[in-house]
């Protein structure tokens, strides 16, 4: 992305034609993605709560506040009543910064960011079966597939770009199978669209499983060599018959049985999944299932092919990989690792803690119960983003002080004590790692307005002034000191970084050309990859007389996350109304509801009223919200209390809701 | 190619040109970097031209119609126009069909103060381009590979190194006399020398019939076979609304109107390019929206850009064969892949 800047203000925004996967195109978001600098509210002062509002005050009189306030609070309940939660938007460097600075300076592991709330489980998961939690293969494997097979992932609405080579490759022949409980743009224009009933997603893979082995369309040369545990997952399936998953999951067996021979029987084939496989109080077991299938049929470490979760974020990827994760260092190196442990404490001249921390979901359910007293949150709007606002807010609000490093004044740093303003993308240097481990350089276009600044020399300051500098001066020594200490970055540089498609980790020495797909050879760390039997796990919360509908969460393709930059957007902002709900025509005709009526929808947690747009890429029985909109936030009624066991994901796909029409 | 075309001694000749034309003007032309981008770029006019320069990513319409452009601003008692203050500048090495784009431009924004404010200060040096570009077919809309006027200057090498330069108006011509070059009278020989690379830089296209086709199909004077319903159903699905055709393309001059307001009393009010494949484009404040799908959508654009029905308007057909919209259309309708669909699917 280039901008281009006149009189201190982005004129304009353009995709770069030389980069490898842009290639002249942006996303509506990439069109419009500078318009949010243009706001007169960013917020260009720190600002402290003082008689009950928030006031403008210098930066060294917020850092004391903040830096205070830790220590009361870390005097109170100890290290662990803090925590941290940086950004999937903000760089690598703030990042790894933020992690060092829970681990390091404030003693804790109490650090997570929100792919707690969209990738977790694939981290969970395939770390499980693969040794490693991303992207297999790269987007322009994309090109080489003969099928395509798409799993929960509103592909072109969410990952543009990837969406549209998706549809590229289906115009020059490719097969396209999408298993979705939507009649998303890609189920509308696939082969076969298994349009299953919301939370069947195991049924149906292990039916698909079982029919490809009982058929013989298993590579069996493949799960000789490369796979573990085969007869247990094949005894596993034994009896997951297309005939009993048709059923459960409202789609037809012969079409179960079609999906699994085109599936395995094409040579590449290409497995893509989003939230919709993750957000599930069984997400990592979901993503476990599809990494069977792909093992089983020998899709993994080929070209064309691969498991491919498809992150939302710019940077979720990185945040990741930085480990600002309760339970791992960067380069996904366990806290619970001594040696690791060891290699951290020394490269920081400070003890580590021993236990994983809180996740987010857990830091906010210690803050409801009072023993987490203080959080920093950089560049997230839970208020807005996660389940069940209601408690998100009652958690936060028990807090002693909650510090918010934001761009703008959101929902969540309203509710602060203190606020920090923060540098955006255009204002700052620093890396950026894509879905497809893409690491890639982001460089200042302009200077932050006010006083604003990057994240990890706010943390610095912060960090300085609790008397433990982390000792980082630049961007690009952030980038160095991380690079020592995560093997899969150990080849890359700065240097390295000036071309425009940058390098794909794992690139561990600095002769490394990068890599485009892994597992090409073997599987970390025993050379084979794992096939696990999984359970079916229903839904937590099915529909009831009090109840009757069950709704899921959507994103639409102008809008992302909280809306705090898409909606600043003009153009973007016009796009949709503020909030919809879709309700097919069944469900709205016998309520009496047609497109624009105003909608009441609650559940057991809440309630939230926006108007209907009713439509059939919903069945009956299933309604679908953005979560975009603060006027309209489906988070007042997602249920927050079923979570993964493994991941803590919550399940924001699903829950039971009662809709009406408001009078 | 008009009588008083004139040979330049030699090619080092269009160096002498831009280094004077950057003495009095800022300099811009399509630059390479590095990674292989071509962009607009100022430039010192001392360093080499970079002749057949691959076609620019961005069109030479930000140059008078910026992609965000304050109108005026306002505080608690007075409005302040915001007309802006434009030193000349010179855009060296535009091509045929964004000479022939701004033409479109010119006459869409001919009472528009700020359209006209920047394109006054500009000089418009056009070179003629000898071969087609990849995925370029100006010549198929009739905008290319040699310019039309509105150019100031435009520049032909020909194949032996030789460069013939004409002036398209008075402030071309006072540009290359202010040069001091020491040029002259084009020749028989020379004259035939050009249109032999007109005709080979013409012959240079693929050859593609179903562009005649589509045009025709879409001309609304033709009783004969217009383009049904289904046809473009079948492309709504394809469009992202993503206003990456509208961004890129020359001709497209569609903006709206934004107040940005500060919550003090002071604003500005902004103009920001707009884009008709937006649903949000011309939904009315009742809901009712006369182009309520998306297929309504990419209809109306492409009659737009492709019928014959809008030359008296524009003084052309909308499309000038830039090849721009194929390259960032994430549906991969762009304008060939439609006409394409349009003009060989029956």
């Amino acid at each position: 992305m280039l901008l281009e800047v006149e009189d201190g203000r982005v004129a304009d925004v353009r995709p770069d034609g030389a980069h490898p996967v842009a290639r002249g195109q942006h996303c509506a978001k990439g069109w419009s993605a500078a318009d949010f600098l243009r706001s007169h509210d960013r917020l260009r002062t720190p600002l402290v709560r003082n008689g009950g509002a928030l006031q403008p005050v210098s930066w060294p009189a917020a850092l004391a506040a903040a830096a205070g306030a830790l220590r009361a609070a870390r005097a109170e309940g100890g290290a662990d009543a803090v925590g941290v939660v940086a950004s999937a938007r903000a760089t690598n460097e703030d990042a790894f910064a933020a992690m060092k600075f829970a681990r390091a300076v404030l003693g804790t592991n109490n650090v997570d960011h929100c792919a707690r709330v969209c990738h977790s489980p694939s981290v969970a998961g395939l770390t499980r079966t693969l040794g490693s939690g991303a992207m297999t293969n790269s987007i322009a494997d994309i090109d080489r597939a003969d099928c395509l097979l798409v799993v929960g992932s509103d592909t072109t609405e969410n990952h543009a770009i990837v969406g549209a080579r998706i549809l590229a490759a289906h115009a020059r022949g490719a097969r396209l199978v999408v298993i979705d409980p939507r009649r998303t743009r890609l189920a509308a224009a696939a082969d076969l669209h298994l349009q299953i009933r919301l939370g069947t997603d195991i049924p149906v893979i292990k039916a698909m499983l079982q029919t490809i082995l009982a058929h013989g369309w298993e590579d069996a040369a493949y799960l000789d060599a490369r796979c573990a545990n085969a007869a247990a997952l094949r005894a596993s399936v034994r009896d997951c018959t297309p005939e009993r998953a048709a059923p459960v999951a409202g789609v037809a067996a012969a079409d179960i049985v079609r999906a699994a021979e085109v599936y395995a029987t094409t040579p590449r084939a290409f497995l893509a999944y989003g939230i919709g496989v993750t957000q599930h109080v069984c997400g990592t077991e979901n993503v476990v299932a599809l990494s069977n299938l792909a093992l089983v049929t020998g899709h993994v470490g080929r070209d064309g092919a691969g498991i491919n979760p498809l992150r939302g974020q710019n940077n979720v990827q990185g945040a990741c990989d930085m480990g600002a994760l309760p339970d791992v260092y960067s380069g996904y190196q366990r806290v619970t690792d001594a040696a690791a442990r060891a290699r951290f404490g020394a490269a920081w001249g400070t003890a580590l803690p021993e236990h994983p921390g809180l996740t987010s979901p857990a830091m906010q359910r210690a803050a409801h119960d009072g023993t987490l007293r203080a959080m920093v949150i950089l560049g997230e709007d839970p208020i807005v983003t996660d389940p069940s606002q209601g408690f998100v807010s009652r958690a936060l609000g028990a807090l002693d002080c909650l510090i918010v490093v934001e761009l703008f004044l959101t929902d969540t740093a309203r509710m602060a004590d203190i606020v920090l303003p923060a540098a955006s993308f255009a204002e700052k240097d620093g890396t950026f790692t894509s879905t497809e481990r893409r690491v890639q350089r982001v460089r200042r276009a302009l200077p932050p307005p006010g006083d604003a600044r990057p994240d990890w020399q706010i943390l610095e300051a912060l960090a300085a002034e609790l008397g433990a500098p982390m000792g980082f001066t630049s961007a690009e020594d952030v980038f160095g000191e991380m690079v020592g200490l995560t093997p899969t970055y150990a080849g890359i540089s700065y240097e390295r970084l000036a071309t425009p498609g940058g390098l794909q980790w794992p690139c561990p020495a600095s002769s490394h050309p990068g890599t485009a797909v892994l597992h090409r050879d073997g599987f970390p760390p025993r050379g084979r990859a794992h096939l696990l039997p999984v359970v079916d796990v229903p839904p937590a919360e099915l529909p009831d007389a009090a109840y009757p509908l069950q709704l899921t969460t959507i994103r639409l393709g102008h809008q992302y996350g909280s809306g705090s930059m898409t909606r600043r957007a003009p153009l973007l902002e016009r796009e949709n109304p503020l909030g919809l709900l879709v309700i097919n025509p069944v469900d709205a005709g016998a309520r009496e509801i047609a497109t624009g009526t105003a909608v009441r929808i609650c559940s057991r947690r809440g309630e939230v009223t926006t108007r209907a747009r009713v439509s059939d890429e919903v069945p009956p029985g299933l309604v679908a919200m953005p979560y975009h909109f603060r006027e309209a936030a489906v988070n007042a009624v997602t249920n927050h209390e079923a979570l993964d066991p493994l991941s803590h994901m919550p399940e924001l796909k699903v829950c039971a809701v009662s809709v009406e029409r408001v009078q | 190619m008009t009588a008083d075309a004139v040979l330049l001694p030699n090619v080092d000749a269009v160096d002498v040109l831009r280094a004077s034309l950057a003495r009095d003007a800022v300099l811009w032309e399509p630059t390479v970097d590095v990674q292989g981008r071509c962009e607009w770029a100022p430039v010192t006019g001392r360093e080499p031209f970079v002749w057949n320069a691959p076609r620019p990513l961005p069109t030479a319409k930000r140059f008078f119609f910026p992609a965000r452009e304050t109108l005026l601003r306002w505080g608690r008692d007075e409005v302040t126009e915001t007309l802006p203050v434009v030193r000349p500048f010179v855009l060296f090495g535009v091509a045929a069909c964004d000479v022939a784009a701004i033409a479109c431009q010119d006459r869409f924004f001919t009472r528009d103060p700020y359209y006209r404010r920047r394109r006054d200060q500009a000089l418009l040096v056009a070179v003629n381009c000898l071969a087609a570009c990849a995925g370029g077919f100006c010549r198929d809309v009739g905008a290319g590979p040699f310019t039309e006027r509105p150019f100031d200057i435009a520049l032909t090498q020909l194949s032996d190194g030789r460069v013939v330069l004409e002036a398209g108006s008075a402030r071309g011509a006072a540009a290359v006399d202010a040069a001091r070059l020491c040029t002259r009278a084009v020749e028989d020989e020379t004259r035939a020398a050009v249109a032999a690379a007109r005709s080979t830089a013409a012959a240079s296209f693929a050859e593609r019939p179903f562009i005649a086709a589509a045009l025709e199909r879409l001309d609304g004077r033709n009783a004969g076979e217009p383009v049904g319903g289904p046809e473009w159903q079948a492309l709504g699905p394809a469009c992202f609304a993503c206003t990456g055709c509208t961004s890129l393309c020359p001709t497209c001059s569609c903006f709206t109107i934004v107040d940005e307001a500060d919550g003090s009393e002071r604003g500005e009010r902004v103009r920001f390019w707009d884009s008709c494949l937006l649903e949000g484009f011309q939904r009315e404040s009742s809901g009712h929206h006369p182009a309520p799908t998306a297929a309504d959508r990419v209809r109306r654009f492409w009659y737009h850009k492709l019928s014959p029905d809008f030359v008296p308007a524009l003084g052309r057909i909308g499309c000038v064969g830039c090849g721009r919209c194929d390259t960032t259309c994430l549906g991969a309708i762009g304008a060939l892949s439609v006409m394409r669909r349009l003009g060989i699917s029956r």
